[in-house]
């Protein structure tokens, strides 16, 4: 049996994506991210975290809600990769890893 | 209740003994394996490659057999160019053939991904570093019961 033929409700998905509900569950998410950072970090940064609000953005041409969480921490670079001197401590790939997602590079 | 204890692969331990094997690498860095490690040193000697296992996720529960480990994989001059090569070797090997039976367990499939030009500015000047990250798909040799 072939698979049936459909089409996509483009319309219906885009409504979707506009909606307050998954704007509200995506921050969230967006709050659970920046906790698990903070608890990663052990203080590095602690007072520079954020998050941004929902917003929607088209990315590689598609609708999408982000949220961002984000330091303005100077060392950050640092504290997420590491020096010569210091491993590592990767507090934001950690958070995102451990909450399912896939970290791109 | 008791069973066999089924203790996944040590990644980190797995790659870097790997890595000692490999002509390619070891030729850029005079053959010495101590500029392949886990920890860098106070006497540390430059260029080097040095790996972090960053999380090491269970691909199910019970048992414990294959898991994906994430690994960063920092390369420092040196030049920048030094440190770009060495970056991009390690990537080479690990990318190609890295996946298969070992000592230490099985490698089931490696996903590289880009390279960052990411220079140590702990250093003045800062010292040149390329990094990129690499997830390794392992299982012990025996497979679970």
């Amino acid at each position: 049996m072939s698979n049936p033929d459909f089409e996509l409700n483009q319309a219906g998905v885009d409504e979707f994506l506009r909606s307050t509900g998954l704007r509200l569950e995506m921050v969230k998410v967006g709050d659970k991210l920046l906790q698990r950072v903070r608890r990663n970090s052990h203080g590095l940064f602690r007072a520079k975290l954020g998050r941004t609000g929902a917003k929607n953005e088209t990315i590689d041409g598609k609708q999408s809600v982000v949220v961002d969480v984000y330091t303005d921490d100077w060392f950050a670079h640092l504290y997420e990769f590491g020096s010569a001197t210091n491993k590592p401590y990767a507090p934001m790939r950690r958070a995102a890893e451990s909450m399912g997602f896939k970290v791109e590079r | 209740m008791s069973g066999p204890l089924h203790v996944p692969v040590n990644v980190l331990g797995l790659v870097t003994l790997w890595l000692h094997e490999q002509p390619e690498l070891m030729t850029l860095l005079d053959n010495d394996r101590d500029r392949v490690v886990t920890e860098t040193r106070k006497n540390q000697t430059y260029p080097c490659v040095r790996l972090t296992q960053i999380t090491d996720t269970p691909a199910g529960q019970r048992p414990l057999h294959l898991v994906a480990a994430e690994l960063q994989i920092d390369a420092f001059g040196g030049t920048k160019a030094q440190a770009w090569t060495l970056a991009g070797t390690c990537r080479a090997l690990l990318a190609e053939r890295l996946t298969g039976t070992h000592p230490q367990g099985v490698v089931t499939g490696v996903d590289t991904a880009g390279m960052a030009d990411i220079p140590d500015d702990y250093f003045t000047p800062a010292k040149p570093r390329w990094l990129f990250t690499a997830t390794v798909y392992a299982h012990p040799a025996a497979p679970a019961a």
